[in-house]
């Protein structure tokens, strides 16, 4: 396989509440390769959409990188600072956000907006940034491009706003396109365009893009590889048709199985019994065992090492019997 | 025979919509901004039948919000709605309430941060002055029973439990009345899958063990499907599809009813969907004033399209009603 673009490795990330530290990411490891659309499903409190952010430098104030690397283009993301993430941010890496209007400046026309990475990025004269910044428009679909380029955020739609964004992270060019839950605010329909502009992105020029979402179904749809994450840990890694199809861990068996269907009829859904467990919470060594059907006492007592169960297809699970590595 | 039959059917509807319009006004800007019109619901008429779970889906401001707080009497409209054969009016507010009660999606902001679960239980009975205090403490104690929390939650506070006990208990405060209609908007959407999956089974649960009706409301119509025994598909406020669920699901026969099922994300592999076709077709046509509502957005739509088309039931003689609202189908 070709040298991976992002590498993280052991990243563990703590959250500072009442004087004590809890741990939100745990020694999570894992490669995006150049190329690839790379989705992490969980459900909230899991710590997928924590892990993006540590990439992107933007942690909150109490929350901090306890440990871990990641290696993307030579640096460390994890270390960078001030000019050097400036470098960064919008120019190699960029986000979309779940919600395209708090992460659009109110203020600032559409067409400006767009352009903003280029005038920090690069020398471009003016009139080129506006040509460019134009023909993302076009890009990412939008209908009437001279009209919404001399609009206002709120003058669009939700779906719009957030092909906006998509046109904003896209204008530099990035390596690594993050996208944390960028269509749980959107219809079915607008969420079917948002997929498939992001499929073209990734198809025509080459960007690769970390899909965050607690939507399995979207994840299958968009990804060529998915990892489940449960309260700060990966719980199984693999391509995401052996993820889907046939999965391995108890709790994405578990997440699948509920969600319903409509062969599900008239039967009871196989739900998990209770509920995430919070930040806060002791975990025990595997924290899914105490809402899983098969766990053992070893469970609790022992972290379970990662298993090669298929092809690039990895199970942390005791009761999962394959190769260790 | 057929009076016998309308009549018997009249008395298996726990609500009856007839007509029901709803718009509100938007100020333009500035001192001589003219007041918009917004319709919001046209002409809506729908029944649901007694001890049915009837679901209605959609896209956001669609209306279907709209419609369930028009039973719930909090928004004005034109049109009738009966539930339970009464009409919503100031005079008989409270009696009404015992009637139709609803279930919300952010479970925290509908409990009150200050009152202990069992308070919150009670209140109902409080107010309406049901039974004694030893019975009502007992009502309360059966009810956490039927949501599946233990008697221990009787003495905590909203911010002690998590989003899927909050929404257990507002269930639970919904069916205190034992009312004939609940309506659940949106109820499951803010929830992890894992424990969505439990409160649609708590659902399925007390509705075995209780008579009541459900108005489903949901954008989401994987659930729809597995949980309704009928749907209806709202679009810009107009009914566009109706029947059994499964029905719908089998032979979806409005080009929107298509398009949102083929845009549901699936997890089969090997199910091929088109996204494209629509992708390309959205608003791909001017509007056309008086044209049918998704004219602008249809892939199948003719020249007739320009007219409304009129709600027709296509269901073959003897089976359950289907209704569409599409010329190539009337």
């Amino acid at each position: 396989m070709a040298e991976p673009l992002l590498s993280v490795r052991r990243l563990s990330i703590g959250i500072r509440s009442n004087k004590k530290t809890y741990t939100a990411v745990d020694k999570v490891s894992f490669d995006v390769y150049p190329g690839e659309i790379l989705g992490i499903v969980g459900e909230s409190g899991c710590g997928k959409s924590i892990t993006a952010m540590s990439l992107m430098g933007l942690l909150g104030s109490g929350v901090s990188v306890t440990g871990g690397n990641a290696f993307f283009e030579g640096r460390d993301l994890l270390s960078i600072k001030g000019k050097e993430r400036l470098h960064m941010n919008g120019n190699r890496i960029s986000m979309i956000y779940q919600e395209p209007m708090t992460s659009l400046n109110p203020l600032m026309k559409i067409g400006r907006q767009i352009g903003e990475p280029l005038r920090l990025h690069t020398d471009l004269p003016e009139k080129e940034i506006r040509a460019r910044a134009r023909e993302m428009l076009d890009r990412v679909g939008m209908r009437d491009g001279d009209k919404i380029f001399k609009s206002y955020p709120h003058q669009l739609s939700g779906g719009m706003r957030q092909r906006v964004m998509i046109a904003m992270a896209a204008i530099a060019n990035p390596a690594l396109l993050i996208a944390d839950e960028p269509t749980t605010a959107l219809d079915v329909t607008t969420q079917a365009e948002i997929l498939e502009l992001l499929r073209k992105m990734n198809r025509d020029h080459g960007t690769s893009i970390i899909f965050i979402s607690h939507d399995l179904g979207v994840v299958g749809r968009i990804c060529s590889r998915v990892l489940v994450m449960y309260a700060g840990r990966l719980v199984e890694s693999g391509p995401s048709a052996a993820i889907l199809g046939d999965p391995e861990h108890p709790y994405t068996e578990g997440l699948i199985a509920s969600i319903p269907e409509v062969e599900d009829r008239g039967e009871d859904l196989p739900s998990i019994p209770g509920r995430v467990p919070s930040v806060t919470e002791e975990h025990a060594a595997c924290p899914f065992a105490p809402r899983c059907g098969k766990a053992t006492a070893l469970c609790s007592k022992i972290p379970a090492s990662m298993r090669n169960v298929g092809p690039d297809h990895f199970v942390w699970c005791h009761n999962v019997h394959g190769g260790s590595r | 025979m057929s009076e016998q039959n309308s009549s018997a059917a009249a008395q298996d509807d726990i609500v009856r919509i007839e007509h029901v319009s709803n718009s509100y006004y938007e100020n333009q800007l500035g001192i001589f901004g003219k007041r918009k019109k917004n319709q919001v619901l046209r002409d809506v008429s729908l029944t649901i039948h007694r001890d049915e779970f009837f679901g209605l889906v959609g896209e956001s401001g669609c209306g279907k919000s709209t419609l369930a707080n028009c039973i719930l009497g909090m928004v004005p409209f034109e049109g009738t709605i009966e539930v339970a054969g009464m009409s919503y009016g100031k005079a008989n507010r409270k009696e009404f309430t015992r009637h139709v009660q609803a279930v919300f999606q952010d479970p925290l902001s509908a409990l009150d941060p200050r009152r202990r679960i069992g308070e919150i239980l009670r209140e109902p009975l409080d107010i309406h002055g049901i039974g004694t205090k030893e019975e009502r403490e007992a009502k309360v104690k059966e009810m956490l029973e039927t949501v599946g929390l233990d008697a221990s939650y009787a003495t905590r506070f909203p911010r002690e439990l998590s989003g899927g006990q909050r929404q257990r208990v507002c269930i639970g405060a919904s069916l205190m009345l034992e009312p004939e209609l609940v309506i659940a908007d949106e109820a499951i959407s803010a929830l992890d899958v894992s424990v969505g999956a439990q409160i649609l089974n708590l659902f399925r649960k007390i509705h075995d063990e209780k008579d009541f009706a459900m108005l489903f409301i949901s954008h989401n119509l994987n659930v729809v499907y597995y949980l309704c025994d009928r749907i209806a598909v709202l679009y810009y406020g107009e009914i566009m599809e109706q029947g059994g669920a499964k029905e719908i699901y089998d032979n979806p026969a409005h080009p929107y009813t298509r398009i949102l099922q083929a845009a549901i994300p699936d997890l089969k592999p090997g199910k091929e969907k088109k996204e494209m076709a629509f992708v390309e077709a959205k608003n791909a046509r001017p509007w056309v004033e008086g044209a049918c509502p998704f004219y602008r957005r249809c892939p199948r739509a003719l020249d007739e399209c320009k007219k409304a088309p009129p709600l027709t039931n296509i269901a073959k003689e003897g089976e359950p009603e289907h209704l569409v609202r599409c010329w190539r189908h009337s």
